[in-house]
């Protein structure tokens, strides 16, 4: 009940944050929507959903979801952080580099395998995605700290 | 005659090199996806995007359809050998499929599977052949208010059909059509949602949404998953007996037919196809109580409509521009990219296109048929795969296939933020799937729209007096009121029934 509210409640905030914003676009007049015209529209619908959502919540046995324990909490926390510090490195430091620290990141802390295999796979993952993407697809993807070596 | 000869053409273009590489690559990548639990063809095909920029438009959509389809027959496997469906539409398989492999008769299981997709796609591809042209000519009269009723109506029926609440469907639907709105205005050019972000000026690219949508959630959702138990390690006599095809010939032919009409419908799916053969081929055996215990007749059914559903869900959006679930939103996109509008156009502007995918799909059906059997030893191995290989390599394709769309860092981070929306939308049990759908063609949507609003001078009237607008705004209206007077939507009971076997 609590959750239907508060999930309901973020789809009104939307959808009021939708309107106002589409209105300032300009909703257009008569024969002419204006930019804002579509996204009102769509504002005006979930609106109206998430208020049918709100008062069909009341009373009603909310849906069962699918449990999420402590540990997968932590490895879903490990893979975005992973992602994130990729992303970020991924200019400065390059592509080859990036990938090998992230698989030896994956490997090691998410999947809790010995340095060995973490560190054969993450090497073998690495060269071969540089030689797949960067010399057989020419995917332009940065070299960084490593290019004189590459 | 024309279209058998239009449809010999185009398999002699799929015969050309490039475009069986590519085929063949597409049909083993699909069967690939289709054994793995934890990746679909929506999350291959979406990976696989970012190469567009670098392949043959033609072969390229050859190997993305070869995913699709091959996707059909890998799904099966899982079923019959592991109880596991490797997709949603080979979760009845299961049922009947894994009973046999206990019996010791995974072998002819997986025959059958295989022999009933290859029947029921080929003949399936011939309907498509047919019927596609005749559509797209249909389509050719279609002013911007039909076009807009009809993507109503393509909408709807998903949203109609959704797994969950409609309503939840409906919001996902909206969702998506928001997320289209952000960037320039198709038709004055103001710079809508930006917030003075660049990487937001050309609007939220498809590509990295549903590379998060469905790549990275799926790696969040298996982090847990442990490689699959397969029940049968050494299939042998892979070939269905003679009682055996006694016994599943009747069910493929109704299975043929039942997929091929329920494909064509938009926002009917493959999944539904499946449903709906297995209840027939039960109604009507004469040995109903068989069923779930290792009846063939369950297996033949339902993985021949499957593969029928799947060739001939191509219908909408060849013929008429509209798709109806990621897949085929997907496939729009791809051939966006490659300057090939799909619509009633089309068939007519780009008819090597059109009956080359047509023809690949013969050769990739009779391709699969051939390399499937002998090479069930290699999926039993694939299966037995541990997840942590895994799942890195997929999150690795999803930075490279978001950053290699335009080579910004931004893009990236949208991927991971819709990774992390989509495993949210899976926890709270909302689907993904209306809001590609909403993604794709809202700014077409849009558009029809407008333009129609402009024709009419405001008037919303102009959905409701022309005749084929007026058809369509009705079926739509039918589908999304329909809940509010009836307590349930049609087919549904059945297929909760199914599922709660």
């Amino acid at each position: 009940m609590k959750r239907e509210l508060a999930i309901s409640a973020f789809w009104l905030l939307l959808a009021l944050y939708l309107s106002v914003a589409a209105d300032k676009l300009g909703l257009g007049v008569g024969g002419r929507p204006g930019p804002g015209f579509f996204p009102f529209g769509a504002a005006l619908a979930i609106a109206v959903i998430a208020l049918f959502r709100l008062i069909r919540a009341r009373g009603e046995k909310p849906p069962a979801t699918l449990a999420t324990t402590g540990s997968e909490w932590r490895k879903i926390a490990c893979v975005i952080a992973g992602m994130t510090l990729y992303s970020l490195l991924l200019e400065p430091v390059g592509f080859a580099l990036c990938t090998f620290l992230l698989m030896l990141f994956y490997l090691k802390i998410i999947a809790l395998q010995r340095w060995q295999l973490s560190l054969g796979f993450a090497f073998a993952v690495a060269l071969l995605a540089h030689f797949f993407f960067d010399r057989m697809l020419n995917a332009q993807l940065p070299r960084g700290i490593l290019e004189s070596l590459l | 005659m024309d279209t058998l000869n239009f449809l010999l053409q185009g398999t002699l273009t799929a015969a050309a090199p490039v475009n069986l590489l590519y085929g063949f690559a597409g049909v083993l990548l699909g069967t690939l996806v289709g054994v793995l639990p934890g990746l679909g063809p929506a999350g291959a095909i979406a990976l696989l995007l970012p190469l567009a920029l670098h392949a043959p438009p033609l072969a390229y959509l050859i190997m993305l359809f070869g995913i699709t389809y091959g996707a059909q027959y890998g799904g099966s496997t899982t079923s019959i050998l592991v109880n596991i469906p490797g997709e949603a539409s080979s979760v009845i398989t299961c049922l009947d499929g894994y009973a046999m492999a206990r019996q010791g008769r995974a072998g002819p299981a997986l025959g059958i599977a295989a022999f009933g997709s290859f029947i029921g796609g080929t003949l399936a591809i011939f309907g498509l052949a047919f019927l596609a042209p005749a559509l797209a000519e249909l389509g050719l009269h279609f002013g911007p208010p039909e076009y807009a009723a009809l993507m109503l109506f393509g909408l709807t029926a998903l949203v109609y059909l959704a797994h969950g609440p409609m309503d939840k469907a409906l919001l996902m639907a909206l969702f998506g059509a928001v997320l289209a709105s952000i960037g320039l205005d198709p038709l004055t050019g103001a710079p809508r949602f930006t917030f003075d972000i660049l990487v937001l000026r050309d609007g939220v690219g498809l590509t990295p949404v549903v590379i998060g949508l469905f790549g990275v959630s799926e790696v969040l959702l298996n982090l847990e998953a442990k490689a699959g138990e397969v029940f049968q390690n050494k299939v042998r006599g892979l070939l269905p007996t003679a009682q055996d095809w006694r016994d599943s010939a009747a069910p493929i032919a109704r299975g043929t037919l039942l997929g091929f009409f329920i494909g064509a419908i938009p926002g009917l799916n493959v999944v539904i196809a499946t449903f709906a053969s297995y209840a027939i081929e039960k109604k009507v055996s004469k040995h109903p109580e068989k069923f779930g215990a290792g009846a063939i007749a369950g297996v033949a059914g339902p993985e021949t409509a499957n593969n029928a559903a799947s060739c001939s869900g191509w219908i909408p959006l060849l013929s008429l521009g509209l798709p109806t679930g990621s897949v085929t939103s997907l496939i729009f996109g791809a051939l966006m990219i490659h300057g090939l509008a799909p619509g009633p156009l089309f068939i007519k502007n780009s008819p090597e296109v059109f009956w080359g995918l047509l023809g690949s799909m013969v050769i990739g059906n009779a391709m699969l048929l051939i390399l499937n059997l002998p090479l069930i030893g290699l999926w039993i191995r694939v299966l037995r795969m541990p997840y942590y290989f895994l799942f890195p390599l997929i999150i690795l394709f999803s930075i490279i296939g978001a950053y290699t769309v335009s080579g910004n860092v931004g893009d990236v981070a949208i991927t991971i933020i819709f990774g992390l929306v989509g495993f949210l939308m899976r926890k709270f049990a909302y689907e993904p799937a209306p809001m590609v759908l909403g993604l794709v063609i809202g700014p077409l949507l849009e558009t029809a729209i407008r333009r129609s609003l402009i024709m009419s001078r405001g008037s919303f009237a102009v959905f409701f007096n022309r005749p084929i607008a007026t058809t369509f705004m009705a079926l739509a209206l039918f589908m999304l009121l329909s809940p509010l007077l009836a307590r349930r939507r049609l087919g549904h009971e059945m297929i909760e029934k199914l599922e709660e076997n």
